[in-house]
């Protein structure tokens, strides 16, 4: 496959013998909410109410797709990367609170993936630290997201282009 | 004057505008996956910019492997915002939410697209929004950004959706900022809400509640004021909030003309389907069906009738407007292609910016424009008087400037006939 978006490198089968098809499906470069929470003495929000934050979770998805064979296998990702579109390394991101679609919403994931199963998978980022590759922090700058996800225990690295950093509102 | 614009611009002058051909050309769009990747690279204007960019990267390949999302969700009623003001959003929770708007069955009658796109309009989730559910813990606080109900107590735009976690939340629409009242008049659907100040109200947001915000976003947003907004990448060039009257009429889709558009509806459905997709945070994408629905529907739109009548006054300023104005406002809506932003000599910084820029500005459609100040795109005057006026101070689009008292009098008079 040519060397550009949603290319899976390496496709490695692991010890289970099953074939994993993987590509990364779309990343959103925004806000950690997690780190994000309101001071806990603050807030005009009524007595008792909780209260949003605006703010928009950075994420990446995965679609898996996985053969008939012998499974089920885990499913991990062992490393976020920002790179520019030229490849330079611009930021280590960690990736939690693995999710999975269930038809309707996302919900938690064990990790866990079947045989001759399709899933697409949501993993939580945490936030570019833009303060430190203020060269290249201009919201309209595209960037690289490189993932290495371990399947069966068989690393590979999926990677998505034109990513670029969300605006306030995506209109 | 209004309607025969209309019939030209809905009607077209050929059979390859028929509604057959829409509908044919939209049908493709569902069906062809490489029909819709040519139809997006055809419509991308400057290919380079950063949102060409991700949508060249991501649209039929890794969007594609989204699932598709039909939320369930319901219109926010009076009931729902005393609810929030007294327990919160969680008292939402184990109320009903009804099925989501579409069944999967594909409309086959253009008549009937429209009706879907209408109910996407007012009814699909374009993305859960946190600062409406802190605004409606009190009524005054959400009406004095302009977040009102309409008398029977609901409010355009305002939906509790099911979102994409699962938990109950307040999500808004495109009504939200494309639906206005104009007086005592009814909504009127397409036209912008133009007293909706999300700055302010984001702004309140986080001096109420403490949560933090850059200081650079925070001076930014305090430049919006009511009815602008930054959509963009950038984050430094706000924009007025349009109307949407008249797009079926244009040869180019945004302010900064950043979407080529010719006569059928699929790049108006390709740039619907990317914002619900962005909205959501990459997390899911719509269906088509529904991003086809809501271009149609977006291209039927009509502004208010307008019933002033043309006197001789009018009969001059038409005159004036086929010498002076016709060379860029020349299509059926009033609007045309795009021209250079060092032309037309407002703010280039939207123009020029590296988010969706293409050098150039799109003339807006001049329809029911009587009512649609501040004007230019960054809503920078406020009126069509200063528009015209050898006095501004505000520069860019001195069109008009050189007429006498008289002259524009009469332009400004036939402007309110359109």
């Amino acid at each position: 496959m040519l060397a550009s978006c949603n290319r899976a490198l390496d496709p490695g089968v692991g010890p289970h013998g099953l074939v994993v098809q993987a590509s990364l499906s779309a990343a959103t470069l925004a806000d950690d909410c997690a780190a994000k929470s309101p001071p806990s003495s603050a807030g005009s929000c009524a007595v008792n109410v909780p209260c949003g934050s605006p703010c928009q979770q950075s994420n990446v998805l995965v679609a898996l797709d996985a053969e008939p064979g012998r499974g089920p296998v885990a499913v991990e990702i062992v490393a976020v990367r920002l790179l520019s579109s030229d490849g330079k390394l611009l930021d280590h991101l960690d990736a939690r609170d693995p999710t999975i679609w269930t038809g309707s919403s996302y919900g938690t994931w064990d990790g866990e993936l079947a045989a001759a199963s399709s899933i697409k998978a949501g993993w939580n980022i945490s936030a570019p630290h833009w303060a430190d590759f203020s060269d290249a922090r201009a919201p309209s700058i595209t960037y690289r997201v490189e993932v290495d996800l371990s399947i069966d225990g068989v690393l590979r690295t999926l990677s998505l282009d034109g990513v670029t950093r969300e605006p306030i509102i995506s209109t | 004057v209004r309607a025969l614009l209309f019939t030209l611009a809905l009607a077209g002058c050929g059979a390859e505008h028929s509604t057959a051909w829409q509908l044919a050309e939209g049908g493709r769009y569902l069906d062809d996956a490489g029909y819709r990747r040519d139809a997006l690279v055809r419509s991308l204007a400057n290919p380079d910019n950063a949102y060409s960019t991700q949508r060249l990267a991501s649209y039929g390949r890794g969007w594609e492997r989204l699932p598709e999302w039909r939320p369930r969700s319901r219109t926010l009623e009076a009931d729902d915002a005393a609810a929030i003001m007294r327990g919160g959003i969680a008292a939402l929770a184990d109320r009903p939410t009804p099925p989501p708007l579409w069944d999967g069955t594909r409309p086959t009658e253009l008549v009937e697209w429209i009706a879907l796109g209408e109910r996407v309009f007012f009814g699909f989730p374009l993305r859960p929004e946190p600062l409406m559910e802190w605004a409606l813990t009190a009524p005054e606080l959400a009406e004095s950004f302009g977040v009102t109900p309409l008398p029977d107590g609901s409010y355009p735009g305002l939906r509790v959706i099911v979102d994409l976690d699962g938990a109950t939340r307040v999500g808004i629409t495109c009504a939200l900022c494309h639906a206005a009242a104009s007086g005592g008049d009814a909504l009127v659907a397409g036209r912008a809400r133009r007293n909706f100040d999300y700055g302010s109200l984001r702004l309140a947001y986080h001096a109420a509640t403490g949560v933090p915000v850059e200081p650079d976003l925070a001076r930014r947003m305090r430049t919006w004021g009511p009815g602008r907004a930054d959509v963009t990448e950038d984050d430094e060039d706000p924009v007025a909030i349009p109307d949407l009257w008249g797009l079926a009429a244009q040869s180019a889709l945004t302010q900064a003309g950043t979407i080529r558009q010719d006569d059928s509806p699929v790049a108006l459905a390709l740039r619907q389907e990317t914002q619900y997709l962005q909205a959501c945070g990459h997390r899911a994408r719509p269906p088509r069906e529904l991003a086809l629905a809501l271009a149609l529907y977006l291209r039927s739109l009509q502004p208010p009738p307008n019933t002033r009548t043309h006197d001789q006054v009018t009969a001059r300023g038409a005159r004036l407007f086929a010498q002076g104005c016709v060379g860029c406002h020349d299509n059926a809506a009033l609007g045309g292609p795009p021209v250079s932003a060092a032309t037309v000599g407002t703010d280039p910084a939207l123009a020029n910016g590296h988010a969706r820029g293409t050098g150039r500005y799109r003339p807006p459609a001049l329809l029911d424009v009587r009512d649609a100040a501040p004007y230019l795109h960054d809503g920078s005057v406020v009126s069509l008087d200063a528009l015209l006026s050898p006095s501004r101070l505000t520069g860019g689009h001195r069109y008009g400037a050189e007429l006498d008292d008289d002259d524009r009098a009469a332009l400004i008079a036939f402007l309110g006939t359109l």
